[in-house]
């Protein structure tokens, strides 16, 4: 990786160490993590470690644009071999918080706020559902919560 | 306590309504009263982390100052609804100045998080009182070899979840165990099942995922598999039977609930159990039922 100095938007390390345990960045590159990662296995492109070396940079626009933080698939597993104790999953939750900020968000994503949005429900009931747990004695499921509506919203 | 609010969690309600039926009946007929708590939302699921952190926990609290207000612990039948409860939980256990932030966001409805219960998932109440459940095992599960998979969720990170070691897992086969069945060993044992993968990152990755996680399976002799979370099912069963179409194999593998399990140990036929809804089903795991009989 060339480090381009001009890349480097020192207020975005600031916002990070606001947004997690600093500690998160005591990384220092060894790539347990992405070693352990089973996505890498599958998508050769993904890779935590230097995502997080890239964000430890200070590399604002290329890392929340960048489509691979949404590849982690929160297994946890670097966050139990890191030596240093970075909570890396912690920290692709913050970049991808901070890149819905930015406005970097893929779609299948906004499909999922938008169904929060309009009906509260990330699994939205349908009539055949309905009709099926009544035929099972189940309780009715409310089908649009107000309050995850106004949450999402 | 043997008394719980019960959240079943929005995956299960609405996608997989006969295993919320079957884990009602079992978890009763074990001696577990179940409450049902009007207001439970989605808890929610770890996704919406992604977009905002912080609506994230507010979501958790209202549901965890629902049970509060009963007074019971909560009962989840998921991997995803405990790691969601239970972090948020302890979170706001510990950090009052974040507690105050979502209290204040709570405040809007009235509601308030004061930290008052515990939040648990069925596998825990089993192994924590693995005779009571023995005591019904009237059909012992012998001849059945199955690879345990006890899903991320529950394992990390250990100091909160607290269930079983995220590197050596053996809770869930000692449960299985319980039931007379054999718990195979198997290589990627800690490997991710890649549900998450296929709902927002990238499905066809997810399969990938997925197969080497049941090939790892089959080496190890497994005629089956058993989960302790319906997303870790819905992956082991739709998403293996859509993974076995693209890649071109036939794994056979099929999934079932560990409630499932216990149920058929419990006498319960297949079909009571639900097992014509599964998208994987196989002569081998049928055969070896109707030897036990």
């Amino acid at each position: 990786m060339i480090v381009d100095v001009e890349e480097i938007d020192s207020r975005f390390l600031r916002r990070l160490k606001s947004e997690f345990d600093e500690s998160y960045l005591s990384c220092f590159q060894c790539g347990v993590c992405s070693a352990s990662c089973p996505v890498i296995e599958i998508e050769g492109r993904f890779n935590p470690r230097r995502l997080v070396k890239m964000a430890r940079l200070g590399f604002k626009d290329r890392v929340l644009s960048s489509e691979y933080i949404w590849l982690c698939s929160m297994c946890l597993l670097c966050e139990e071999r890191c030596p240093q104790g970075v909570r890396i999953p912690e920290v692709m939750t913050a970049l991808r918080n901070l890149a819905v900020e930015e406005g970097y968000i893929p779609e299948p994503m906004r499909r999922i706020q938008r169904l929060l949005v309009e009906s509260g429900r990330l699994y939205p009931i349908d009539d055949f559902t309905a009709e099926e747990r009544a035929e099972r004695g189940l309780p009715e499921v409310e089908a649009e919560p107000e309050f995850v509506k106004r949450l999402a919203g | 306590m043997r008394r719980y609010a019960f959240f079943p969690g929005c995956f299960i309600q609405v996608r997989q309504p006969h295993l919320e039926a079957l884990s009602r009946r079992i978890l009763g007929e074990l001696g577990v009263e179940l409450v049902d708590v009007e207001g439970f939302t989605c808890c929610p699921e770890a996704v919406t982390l992604s977009v905002d952190k912080m609506s994230w926990r507010v979501m958790a609290a209202r549901n965890l100052s629902l049970a509060e207000e009963l007074g019971l612990d909560i009962l989840t039948l998921c991997n995803g609804c405990l790691y969601t409860l239970r972090t948020v939980n302890q979170e706001l256990k510990g950090d009052e100045e974040l507690r105050g932030r979502v209290n204040d966001a709570l405040s809007v409805i009235d509601r308030e998080f004061r930290g008052l219960i515990r939040v648990r998932h069925f596998a825990e109440i089993l192994i924590e009182d693995l005779e009571r459940m023995k005591a019904h095992v009237e059909r012992p599960l012998e001849g059945l070899r199955i690879a345990c998979h006890t899903g991320c969720h529950i394992l990390s990170p250990p100091e909160v979840m607290g269930f079983d070691d995220p590197y050596d897992p053996v809770i869930l086969d000692e449960l299985v165990e319980a039931l007379g069945a054999e718990a195979v060993d198997y290589d990627l044992k800690t490997l991710c099942c890649g549900w998450t993968l296929s709902t927002y990152g990238s499905r066809e990755a997810s399969e990938r995922l997925l197969a080497s996680k049941l090939n790892s399976m089959r080496r190890g002799g497994a005629t089956a598999i058993a989960v302790i979370c319906p997303q870790c099912f819905h992956q082991f069963d739709v998403g293996q039977a859509s993974a076995a179409r693209r890649l071109g194999i036939e794994y056979r593998l099929p999934v079932f609930y560990y409630l499932e399990l216990l149920a058929l140990a419990m006498g319960f036929s297949l079909d009571e159990v639900g097992y014509r809804y599964h998208r994987v089903r196989s002569g081998e795991v049928e055969e070896a039922l109707e030897v036990i009989g």
